[in-house]
């Protein structure tokens, strides 16, 4: 009985979930109460610009820091108490990561691999080698894009449930990112792993992602399937004797010098554009993701 | 190019930090100098003065000025060749300038001219050369004065017909000046690297560790951490909690192997070894007349290191582990979803064994070299008693400085500095005290010396108590230990 309700407990617990969390650091609001679910086997594209907060919504939801409010959780456990066999699970990649840098790779592997009982040695050496990092170098002496590599096998070669991943491809070249996401897309799809990872490289969300999260200063804008945005969104241009007409639901807003005003509108329940759309001198452009996102946080 | 540029150059190349440091300790000095100079009416005052104004052209010429080295490299690599020229010719205006306006004064008082400016010229030289050496030819300078001493006799007999100062100190001027032109040009060349034991001193103006003081625990250089035998993960796991998180740590808390660890052994006694070396030469000089001065300054030099080494492990400590909390992308997230750590309260006591342990052991450590120490002396129970308050005051500033750091309340270099410059004071004050409570002629306010000094550690001990009470709390109160303190 026990097993079937902590079975039915991890089935219907989000791998990962923010409920009003917010964060700030010396006086600034990083995170503005953030309301978030991952579901289990999706590929979220967590996106936004520099300084959007990113970095600390993903510390936050894996309970790296101490939210200001709210809470996170990771397979329903609060992340900042999780235990072992919630930890065994997940698997993170900073920005730009530091760790060990004392250690050879073969050493950091030899050390981590004690502490994850799935450890998958056979993956961890074969993807070094055909990655060509170097084993007996120390992680010190790497460049930013091996290091970053050698994370990114660490964090697989764990064999996690959950895999968090923050600018995974920010020190990649263009073949290591394409490996990289391939690796993403199998994983997701093949193991059913669950991925977050934040970017602001619009096309390596649009190859692997599944969902995507916008978060723009500390807010989360939208959070929908990558497949909803499509033909979902765009921007509406009008002219400054209908400014006032301007509809009241938009994801965002920009007045020009001449008195005209450029909002970005979204369809209704009904697949409808805003009425404003059909009015005469008004223009509609349907946004791609990436235009979108130059929209929204330009 | 005109002569407010050209003087404010190498200014602008060098840390707030390092040029303030080095312009309030250069005009104390002169101060000094001047207040001998008015005060002084003996026949060696202008020796005095010269010395006294020597003393203070050391701090510019090793941590200023030598910041023009680093900006003539870089102009060179960004193809600004004026850049380059004012940065070489800064040198010698300041040099000049330094050496005519004391050599006015001691002209308009009819003082001796030449050998000061010698002395001066000297120890601009020395200064600057000391800057460009490379780093394991600086380590020994230290122990230049003991080793010319202990030389000195040996010299005269090698070389009897050297002369009279001037001409060697010339001479010495000249092959310090050829070793600053030979580094200077390999380094703006870039044929001398900025990384590894053979980089000069000066690139510690670049990378942070002169002159950028409130920064120190977030600059500090990775490089000289890292061993070549880098850390023995054998015996790491989940079994071994405490082990593992010393890995994790890293610095002086990864264990190491016993070859390492031999190793390590080795470069100390070779250190070491030039001091003690150059004091038995001295003693085989003599045959034993200066046995007692030898055995003084060995004293000294034990009792020297245990009041030295205290406030460092302590500061060592502070630092290393404040850089490691500081930043979120370095082991603090691999240890916080590390599992195998057992539950959160298991996770910070352990964290805690491993922070602390290896610190309070080289408190103890300091505390038996200076037990060591009072083998050597008849009255030794006063000494033991100031070693043992002194460094157990010493290991609480350290556990209060890291429970702060782990529990999410770090402080400042400017907490930390005053708090450690106590720890510094009093342990060598304390020295001083016993030292004159322990011989014959006691001096008779001895006792009110010690009294105040007793006050000086209550209160110190208080402040260290309060550190580590507060810290203590917020760790107590931290769901999980692992979380950063980005400054």
């Amino acid at each position: 009985m026990n097993a079937l309700l902590q079975d039915a407990h991890e089935r219907f617990d989000p791998p990962l979930a923010a409920r009003g969390l917010g964060h700030g650091y010396e006086g600034a609001t990083v995170l503005r109460c953030i309301n978030l679910d991952v579901a289990p086997g999706s590929v979220l594209g967590l996106i936004g610009r520099n300084g959007a907060g990113k970095s600390t919504l993903l510390r936050a939801l894996l309970g790296l820091l101490e939210p200001t409010t709210g809470e996170a959780r990771v397979f329903g456990t609060p992340a900042l108490a999780m235990d072992d066999t919630v930890r065994q699970r997940i698997a993170y990649v900073p920005q730009q990561p530091e760790a060990l840098a004392w250690l050879t790779v073969e050493q950091m592997f030899d050390y981590l691999s004690r502490f994850y009982p799935s450890w998958n040695h056979a993956f961890a050496s074969d993807t070094l080698a055909r990655w060509q990092l170097p084993e007996n170098k120390l992680l010190g002496k790497l460049s930013p894009g091996e290091r970053q590599r050698v994370e990114l096998v660490r964090a697989l070669s764990s064999e996690p449930d959950l895999l968090v991943l923050d600018e995974p491809a920010a020190a990649l070249d263009p073949v290591a990112r394409r490996e990289l996401l391939r690796e993403i897309a199998l994983r997701a799809g093949e193991a059913g792993i669950t991925v977050l990872f934040s970017t602001h490289i619009v096309s390596d969300l649009e190859r692997v992602a599944s969902e995507i999260a916008f978060l723009h200063e500390g807010r989360l804008l939208l959070h929908c399937p990558v497949d909803d945005t499509k033909e979902r969104y765009a921007r509406l241009w009008l002219p400054a004797r209908l400014a006032s007409s301007t509809p009241t639901s938009t994801l965002s807003r920009r007045s020009h010098a001449d008195g005209s005003v450029s909002v970005v509108v979204e369809r209704d329940a009904h697949g409808r554009w805003p009425e404003a759309h059909a009015q005469p001198g008004v223009r509609l452009d349907v946004l791609g993701l990436e235009d979108l996102f130059v929209e929204i946080a330009e | 190019m005109n002569a407010a540029t050209l003087l404010l150059t190498p200014w602008r190349a060098a840390p707030s930090g390092a040029r303030w440091m080095v312009v309030v300790f250069y005009l104390l000095t002169c101060l000094v100098a001047t207040a001998i100079a008015v005060f002084g009416h003996t026949a060696t005052t202008w020796l005095a003065v010269s010395l006294t104004y020597g003393l203070g052209l050391f701090a510019p010429w090793a941590f200023l000025f030598p910041g023009a080295a680093l900006l003539a490299k870089d102009a060179r690599q960004l193809r600004i060749p004026r850049l380059e020229r004012l940065a070489i010719l800064a040198l010698p205006a300041y040099a000049v300038a330094m050496l005519a306006l004391p050599a006015a004064v001691f002209a308009a008082l009819g003082w001796p001219l030449v050998k000061p400016m010698l002395v001066w010229t000297l120890v601009m030289a020395g200064a600057f050369a000391f800057a460009l050496l490379p780093r394991y030819v600086t380590v020994f300078c230290g122990f230049l004065p003991t080793l010319g001493n202990a030389l000195a006799p040996g010299w005269v007999r090698l070389f009897p017909h050297a002369g009279s100062w001037p001409t060697w100190t010339i001479a010495l001027l000249v092959l310090l000046l050829i070793m600053i032109g030979w580094r200077w040009h390999g380094f703006i060349r870039g044929r001398i690297s900025e990384q590894g034991w053979s980089s000069p001193m000066v690139v510690q103006l670049r990378y942070g560790s002169w002159g950028a003081w409130s920064q120190m625990q977030a600059t500090g250089r990775l490089s000289l951490m890292i061993g070549k035998g880098g850390g023995q993960v054998d015996g790491c796991g989940p079994s071994r909690p405490i082990r593992s998180l010393r890995m994790a740590l890293g610095g002086w808390y990864t264990p190491r192997s016993w070859l390492h660890h031999v190793q390590q052994m080795g470069i100390m006694l070779v250190l070491i070894s030039v001091p003690v070396g150059a004091l038995l030469l001295a003693h085989l000089h003599d045959g034993g007349a200066s046995s007692r001065m030898s055995g003084s300054a060995l004293l000294g030099a034990v009792f020297g290191f245990a009041a030295m080494a205290s406030p460092l492990v302590c500061l060592l400590s502070w630092v290393w582990l404040s850089r490691r909390w500081q930043r979120v992308n370095m082991e603090l997230p691999m240890l916080a979803l590390l599992p195998g750590l057992g539950s959160n309260a298991m996770r910070k006591r352990n964290l805690l064994r491993a922070a602390l342990t290896r610190p309070l052991v080289a408190h103890a450590a300091c505390l038996g070299v200076g037990l060591i120490g009072c083998h050597w002396l008849t009255r030794v129970t006063p000494l033991i008693g100031v070693q043992v308050v002194a460094i157990t005051i010493g290991a609480l500033a350290t556990t209060g400085l890291m429970l702060d750091i782990l529990g999410g309340k770090p402080h400042s270099l400017w907490t930390v500095a005053p708090l450690l410059g106590a720890v510094f004071v009093l342990q060598n004050v304390g020295l001083v005290v016993t030292a004159m409570l322990g011989s014959n002629h006691a001096p008779a306010h001895s006792t009110t010396m010690l009294a105040v000094l007793m006050a000086g550690w209550i209160l110190l001990a208080g402040w260290a108590t309060r550190l580590a009470l507060a810290g203590w709390r917020a760790l107590e109160t931290r769901l999980q230990p692992f979380v950063a303190n980005p400054a």
